[in-house]
């Protein structure tokens, strides 16, 4: 089950029926609703990963306390250590031990073990980095370990987050389950706009891109480099509006529901250099990585000043690849991304990171524009396809730079519209650049407002594609 | 703003977009969903059965003037329709409860009682599970919107956009008829049966004969001869397309003669006459061979219901 | 040292980081100030650390909320609590 498809629809008005209408305020009841509304999402979409969740999340809430009680010394961080070994050791054997085995095999051209397919459970990635951050922050005695399992449950399953984040900390989450959420008609009123706007992200913009792609990516050992060039540009677009529309649809049902949880997404091909596009982009990965793995190793070697700063930044980024899948593709882009910060590390002083605010427009535009070229060649790597194939087409682009491009594929009505829904899209979060969502446009008169709903809904009805295959991210 | 108006407001927009989508329903129609009117119809008490093949080759109005009979083609393609429980499910949906006169028309071929497995991990592909039939509730009745809202896969709005534009290739008839828009160029064909050929023997390590899918054909008849009388069909296919079924199931033609023989049901296999036939891909026979086609078949029934009465 | 003799010392290591002057109160947190971040963090903690020959430990970071809970440290840090 996805937010996009029919069967979510009847789901998401039953729940908000029930929540707002039938049953009684009151924390008790809403909490047992939300429970038992993310147990049957979960389990309608991967019944085998509600039964894995749920045993892992009783052993882990069991461990933790555990470890809580401990006295500090060497036996408390050895059952630390052990805590977070065991949750990654599940993701390792669902996640990358077929593609280590398939790697390791390729590396010393042998066949002998042939583990065919691993099940991979839905929402894994996101509940173990959960897992793992709660660990952490209960052994760092910065949030105490829940004692209430039916609360603990509730933020594991919590199903607006479960499929594609955002990876939430327990601390920021919880408490908004101890008291009851009041029916609150401008948040109620936002999340089904940012709902709707993320609604459209995914299925017209994010449908077009992906269609624009796959007919401009029909021969690509032919393609001329500014074709190849396109198919990067319609990729890198496909993946943010099929990743934070559906952060969006989250947030939106999230509001929707009295709950807040984090927007992964700030407009980041607004951003004008590396460090604040990672501040945009899928901030809650970004945030678990700064906060668990940077700033721990950054401390280390903070006697190592840059040195010491580019590791750090280093050991985030290959986390950040890893964390996609330990396909060769997927480690080049981490270690690509900390290349990028080289400059910026070795520029010293204050990192300030978001520079451009005393540059001309002009000059803002172009980096925007430079930046949100780099980060769609790079986001060549994050697919189902070997680095070396995509380093072969990232060079093929600058060499075959200057050949003619075929056009056949780029003009003609269907990819008119296709441009029309991108410029449209980035037009809108233009305008909105300073508020939480590209939807959020409380500030403006019902006219203009009413307007842009008319314009969404009209573009939806008309344009909207359901190809099935749910979300990109939902993969990882 | 007030909870009531909020209500109101949430209401009133609601319904327009509940409009705008029911206002699209009349648009709906062979063009646009090609098995549409397949699920829209009342029920049946005869019916043409199968995969692609049959969808395109077998024309209800001839088997009407010829026979004189009301018959709907049923077929869908070989993911939707290979012989399976969703399958037959949908079938006995779609047969008027207590009809016993009816007339039951078969395409059988190997592929559709063949079963794909996964190249990788060796898992059999049940590809029926992930199509329209295995969702549906609902297989009769005009407008069937259940069949719209499961099967559209793109903005209602596009639908009226779509019958304006009128450049549809492919139009399912209310009969059921799936008419596919294509001359006769025997480069096109030639290089599409070359293509269909290359496609299907890549295929061949990962498909073989299913005893399941089998069973459920067998069942199938036997449940088919309650309702009336059950006619197997092999519909002919090019001669390169021919020596690919062979390798796939070399004993085909003998396996279904004798089910045929055990449930009294009547097998033509009309591979002999492929040479009277044109064929798009090697395969599916072009519209303007299909009242040939089905022409062939009406008269070999009628001979048959003739011999029977003496 | 006084916590507020520590809080001017402070003061003056932000604005060597920031290049502006930074009004040091208890409330004072990262989000007020632009361009104080994850990367321009560990470059002020070394300075602090540097500054009144005091070791930090990871945990003891993680705690700090604002600028009050970084005084409270830096002084528990200088009387070897």
């Amino acid at each position: 089950m996805s937010f996009t498809s029919l069967s979510f629809i009847p789901l998401i008005i039953a729940v908000m029926l029930l929540q707002w209408v039938v049953l009684p305020k009151r924390a008790f009841f809403q909490n047992v609703l939300i429970l038992v509304s993310s147990l049957a999402f979960v389990a309608l979409s991967d019944w085998k990963a509600a039964i894995l969740i749920a045993l892992s999340g009783a052993i882990n809430f069991v461990l933790v306390s555990k470890m809580h009680t401990l006295a500090e010394g060497t036996v408390k961080k050895w059952f630390f250590y052990f805590g977070c070994i065991l949750n990654v050791a599940l993701l390792s054997y669902f996640k990358y031990l077929h593609d280590l085995v398939a790697g390791l095999q390729s590396l010393f051209s042998t066949d002998t073990f042939n583990l065919g397919k691993i099940y991979l459970p839905l929402g894994i990635s996101f509940f173990t980095f959960q897992l793992i951050g709660y660990w952490i922050d209960v052994y760092n005695e910065e949030t105490e370990p829940e004692k209430d399992l039916f609360v603990f449950f509730t933020y594991l399953f919590y199903f607006p987050k479960f499929v594609s984040g955002p990876i939430e900390r327990l601390q920021n989450f919880t408490p908004q389950l101890k008291s009851a959420r009041q029916f609150n008609i401008p948040q109620v009123t936002d999340g089904m706009r940012q709902f709707l706007w993320g609604f459209f992200k995914k299925t017209v913009v994010s449908a077009h891109c992906l269609l624009f792609y796959k007919s401009l990516y029909a021969s690509p050992d032919s393609m001329s480099g500014t074709n190849l060039l396109l198919a990067a540009v319609m990729n890198g677009i496909y993946v943010y509006t099929d990743f934070s529309g559906y952060s969006d649809m989250a947030c939106g049902i999230s509001k929707g529901l009295g709950i807040r949880i984090t927007n992964n997404f700030a407009f980041p091909f607004f951003a004008t250099n590396i460090g604040e596009f990672w501040k945009r982009w899928h901030i809650s990965l970004t945030t678990w990585i700064m906060t668990y793995v940077y700033t721990p190793i950054a401390f280390i070697l903070r006697r190592q000043k840059k040195m010491g700063t580019f590791i750090a930044i280093f050991s985030a980024f290959i986390i950040v690849g890893i964390w996609h899948g330990l396909k060769s593709g997927y480690l080049v882009y981490g270690c690509l991304q900390a290349l990028f910060f080289l400059p910026l590390v070795l520029k010293g002083g204050n990192m300030n990171t978001s520079a451009g605010s005393n540059t001309s427009g002009i000059v803002s535009f172009l980096r925007m524009l430079a930046l949100f070229l780099l980060v769609c060649i790079t986001a060549l790597f994050v697919r189902e396809i070997p680095a070396s194939q995509t380093l072969k087409e990232i060079s093929a682009l600058l060499t075959r730079a200057t050949q003619a491009p075929d056009l056949s594929g780029v003009l003609g009505v269907t990819n008119a519209i296709c441009w029309a829904l991108i410029a449209s899209c980035f037009a809108v979060e233009w305008i909105n650049r300073k508020q939480d969502h590209g939807l959020n446009i409380q500030r403006l008169t019902a006219p203009v407002r009413w307007s842009f709903y008319i314009f969404v809904i009209l573009a939806i009805f008309f344009f909207s594609e359901f190809p099935g295959g749910g979300f990109i991210y939902a993969q990882f | 703003m007030e909870k009531r108006t909020f209500i109101l407001k949430l209401a009133a927009v609601c319904s327009l977009i509940v409009l705008l989508h029911v206002a699209m329903i009349p648009f709906v129609d062979g063009t646009i969903l090609i098995y549409f009117h397949k699920c829209s119809s009342p029920k049946q008490h005869s019916l043409i059965i199968g995969a692609s093949r049959a969808s395109q080759a077998l024309m209800p109005s001839v088997f009407k003037d010829s026979l004189g009979i009301d018959i709907m083609n049923f077929a869908f393609n070989g993911t939707t329709s290979p012989y399976s429980k969703v399958y037959s499910h949908a079938i006995n949906e779609k047969i008027e409860d207590n009809s016993t006169k009816g007339t039951f028309i078969l395409c059988v071929e190997p592929w559709s009682i063949g079963m794909l497995r996964d190249s990788i991990t060796g898992e059999l592909k049940y590809t029926e599970e992930k199509n329209i039939l295995n969702e549906l509730c609902f297989f009769n009745g005009y407008p069937n919107v259940e069949f719209i809202a499961k099967d559209y896969d793109k903005g209602w709005g596009n639908i009226a956009y779509t019958r304006w534009r009128k450049n549809s290739s492919i139009t399912g008839h209310e009969d059921g008829w799936i008419e596919v828009m294509r001359e006769i160029d025997s480069t096109d064909i030639v290089k599409r049966t070359k293509g269909k050929a290359d496609g299907m023997r890549s295929s061949l390590p990962y498909f073989s004969f299913s005893t399941e899918r089998l069973n459920e054909l067998t069942q199938l008849i036997a449940q088919l001869k309650k309702h009336g009388e059950v006619y197997l069909v092999r519909l002919p296919v090019a001669k390169g397309i021919f020596e690919i079924e062979e390798e796939l199931n070399p004993t085909f033609d003998s396996l279904i003669t004798t089910m045929c023989t055990s449930y009294n049901a009547h097998y033509f296999n009309m591979q002999p006459l492929h040479e009277e036939m044109v064929f798009n891909d090697g395969h599916h026979i072009n519209r303007q061979y299909a009242p040939k086609c089905s022409s062939m078949i009406a008269s070999w029934i009628k001979g048959i219901a003739t011999s029977e009465k003496k | 040292m006084e916590r507020a003799d520590i809080a001017i010392e402070i003061g003056k290591i932000l604005h060597s980081v920031f290049k502006k002057d930074i009004e040091i109160h208890d409330n004072l947190s990262a989000k007020d100030v632009e361009g104080w971040d994850s990367l321009t963090h560990m470059v002020i903690i070394t300075k602090i650390e540097d500054h009144f020959s005091v070791k930090f430990k990871l945990r003891d970071l993680n705690k700090l909320n604002n600028m009050g809970n970084l005084l409270d440290l830096v002084k528990a840090k200088i009387d070897g609590i």
